[in-house]
């Protein structure tokens, strides 16, 4: 008998492996996050323990200390081949779409220009953001790095189209999860957690970005537990204290479709 | 979780409908739905249920889905993901994507058009794509008053074209998605209706999809490293020990150590990721299919129904269980309606029952095999 997650994982297995297949030059995105961090832990299912490809952690220099130390080590323990690109904060852009498109994309943009790659891989989910529901599996990106999400390709029957005019891809291996079913697969699968997840003195983070954008929640979740526990009846949003996501100037739309995550 | 398409014409309310379900089963967040009326303060416009499924800004204004998304509800102890397609004749390829993953559809007319040429093309793509049940929502009940009569008059016409198409169990509930009556609460302004809500219909009709067991053994080979073979089993369970044909090579493999993910099994079975070592696996390669039994056609002409979303130019591929071959189009066809063609392959592939047409990259259509057409495998 199958649970959920073992569904969630055949797919995202299956995803991965087609883009490998596909994909001439892929990179993995890595932001310090659950998702990001089981997508790592999917990729060594995929690949018998190895990680077939670099992963890029876009560092502006003001995330925080727990996210430096877990991507040290992760990288020891699974063998990753990181590649940083570094992105340089301004000060008169430190919030919203200013920052994360002139800091984290255009860094980004300047590693993807030197290394050649055309798939990126990344831990995005459907039940994060409206936008993000309307994502594909494998999305292209124009020369300009725009996300043409008027005309998105096809895909069905888990086959995935390709753009062959494109820059490159984004593929989405875990856009059918829910932060629910990420919390079970860590469990499950004891996957190494950033800190900042678990609560201390009546705090903690639902949904890690870098220090400036992220405000933490009150909860005593202190356990991965404790955290599905209180997932089960919250009646408040993953990213709620995120500030990109912010509908009013739709800015979550904006940034995407320049080319952020 | 249950995958659920919401089918039907352009404006007949399916993203109002699926809105209007997040909101009584409390399955969006309270500050997400906030900080939507929030941004429409600012605006004209008032708040819709739409708006809690289309998200973009052009969808908002031009008041129309663009795009496929999915929403989850929670209902009766169950998940449901609710599966939002625009209904435009244009963007059947959005709604193929959206549709291609539901086992059950909820088809949304509004009672003073009826059944549309459009929500006829909705029902006719859903019998192709699989979907076993479906549920027929009459909405915008309001705009004719709440009156018995119209509903009945419009519930026969359904029943016929229903049965037509291929449907033979079909609820019909009568709705108005915007006001929730018969949504989960039964209607006070419909007391002459006493069948179940949507909700009640949608818990106890669309509960479970069939499984269908088999003896027979499909597993297509994605990729091959350090002598393992890795892939996904199609149809079946496989055991250690258990002897595969590959095809095409028509090799006999001896299963001996079998992975799921990264832990060592005896037995793996739909929809596992396996991956195995054992011999005579030397020849295996990407887009291989291992069998037991007479689970695959293997041959490189066909008959199919197709759906395409595009006018296929003359070179085409057809994709299979990770296999692919150029192919040829016999006949000429109409986009975005189930086709019955013929299609000839430059080389035979293992196929099982289902494939996709592409041009370039680009997936332009999805086929099934007519059964009948081919009792040799």
């Amino acid at each position: 008998m199958y649970t959920s997650t073992d569904t969630l994982k055949a797919e995202s297995i299956l995803i991965l492996r087609e883009a490998k297949a596909k994909f001439q030059n892929l990179a993995l995105l890595w932001s310090g996050g659950k998702d990001s961090t089981a997508l790592l832990a999917l990729c060594r299912e995929a690949f018998f323990n190895r990680i077939p490809f670099p992963v890029i952690h876009i560092d502006n220099g003001i995330d925080f200390p727990e996210t430096y130390a877990l991507r040290d080590e992760l990288a020891k323990k699974w063998n990753i081949n990181v590649l940083t690109a570094k992105s340089i904060i301004k000060e008169d852009k430190i919030s919203g779409i200013s920052c994360c498109g002139a800091n984290k994309t255009e860094a980004l943009k300047k590693l993807m220009e030197k290394e050649k790659f055309d798939g990126l891989i990344m831990g995005i989910r459907r039940d994060e953001h409206g936008i993000r529901a309307k994502e594909r599996v494998f999305s292209p990106r124009n020369k300009n790095w725009k996300w043409d999400y008027k005309n998105q390709p096809m895909e069905t029957w888990g086959y995935f189209s390709i753009d062959e005019r494109a820059d490159h891809h984004r593929i989405h291996p875990l856009l059918h999860w829910r932060e629910i079913d990420i919390w079970h697969y860590i469990h499950e699968n004891k996957v190494p957690t950033n800190p900042l997840y678990f609560a201390q003195n009546g705090e903690r983070f639902r949904s890690l970005g870098c220090t400036r954008c992220t405000v933490a929640i009150r909860s005593e979740a202190s356990s991965i537990p404790d955290i599905i526990d209180e997932l089960g009846d919250t009646r408040l949003s993953e990213r709620m204290g995120r500030a990109q996501d912010k509908e009013a100037e739709s800015v979550m739309e904006r940034l995407r479709v320049l080319g952020y995550m | 979780m249950i995958p659920i398409v919401f089918l039907g014409e352009r404006d007949h309310g399916k993203s109002t409908l699926i809105g209007r379900l997040i909101f009584e089963t409390k399955s969006m967040p309270e500050d997400r739905i906030k900080d939507i009326q929030n941004a429409l303060a600012g605006s004209k416009k008032k708040f819709e249920w739409a708006y809690l499924l289309d998200s973009f800004r052009q969808e908002r204004e031009r008041e129309m889905t663009l795009d496929t998304t999915r929403a989850i509800i929670r209902l009766g102890g169950r998940s449901y993901e609710c599966i939002d397609v625009p209904g435009h004749k244009e963007l059947i390829k959005n709604m193929l994507t959206g549709a291609s993953e539901a086992r059950f559809a909820i088809v949304v007319i509004d009672i003073r058009e009826g059944i549309t040429p459009q929500t006829l093309r909705h029902l006719k793509i859903a019998k192709f794509l699989g979907i076993e049940k479906i549920i027929i929502a009459v909405n915008k009940c309001d705009l004719t008053k709440y009156v018995e009569n119209e509903f009945t008059k419009l519930r026969k016409k359904i029943f016929e074209k229903a049965e037509l198409v291929g449907y033979r169990t079909v609820h019909v509930i009568p709705i108005a998605a915007f006001f929730g009556d018969n949504v989960t609460i039964r209607s006070k302004k419909m007391t002459w209706y006493s069948g179940p809500t949507l909700g009640e219909v949608m818990t106890t009709f669309l509960v479970t999809p069939t499984v269908r067991t088999h003896k027979d053994v499909a597993i297509g080979i994605q990729d091959v490293c350090n002598r393992i073979i890795m892939g996904k089993i199609f149809i079946g369970q496989v055991k250690i020990h258990d002897t595969l044909t590959t095809v095409p090579r028509g090799e006999k493999i001896i299963v001996q150590k079998l992975w799921v993910g990264k832990s060592t099994v005896n037995t793996a079975s739909v929809p596992a990721p396996v991956s195995m070592s054992g011999n005579g696996m030397k020849n295996v390669r990407r887009g291989d299919v291992l069998v037991k039994g007479h689970s695959v056609y293997f041959t490189n002409n066909m008959k199919a129904t197709c759906v395409f979303i595009k006018s296929p130019s003359k070179k085409i591929s057809i994709d299979a269980n990770f296999n692919t071959s150029k192919a040829k189009i016999v006949g000429a066809l109409k986009r975005f309606k189930p086709v019955v063609i013929e299609i000839i392959l430059q080389k035979k592939i293992p196929i099982l029952d289902t494939f996709i047409i592409r041009q370039n990259s680009e997936i332009i259509g999805m086929g099934r095999i007519l059964r009948e057409s081919h009792m040799h495998r």
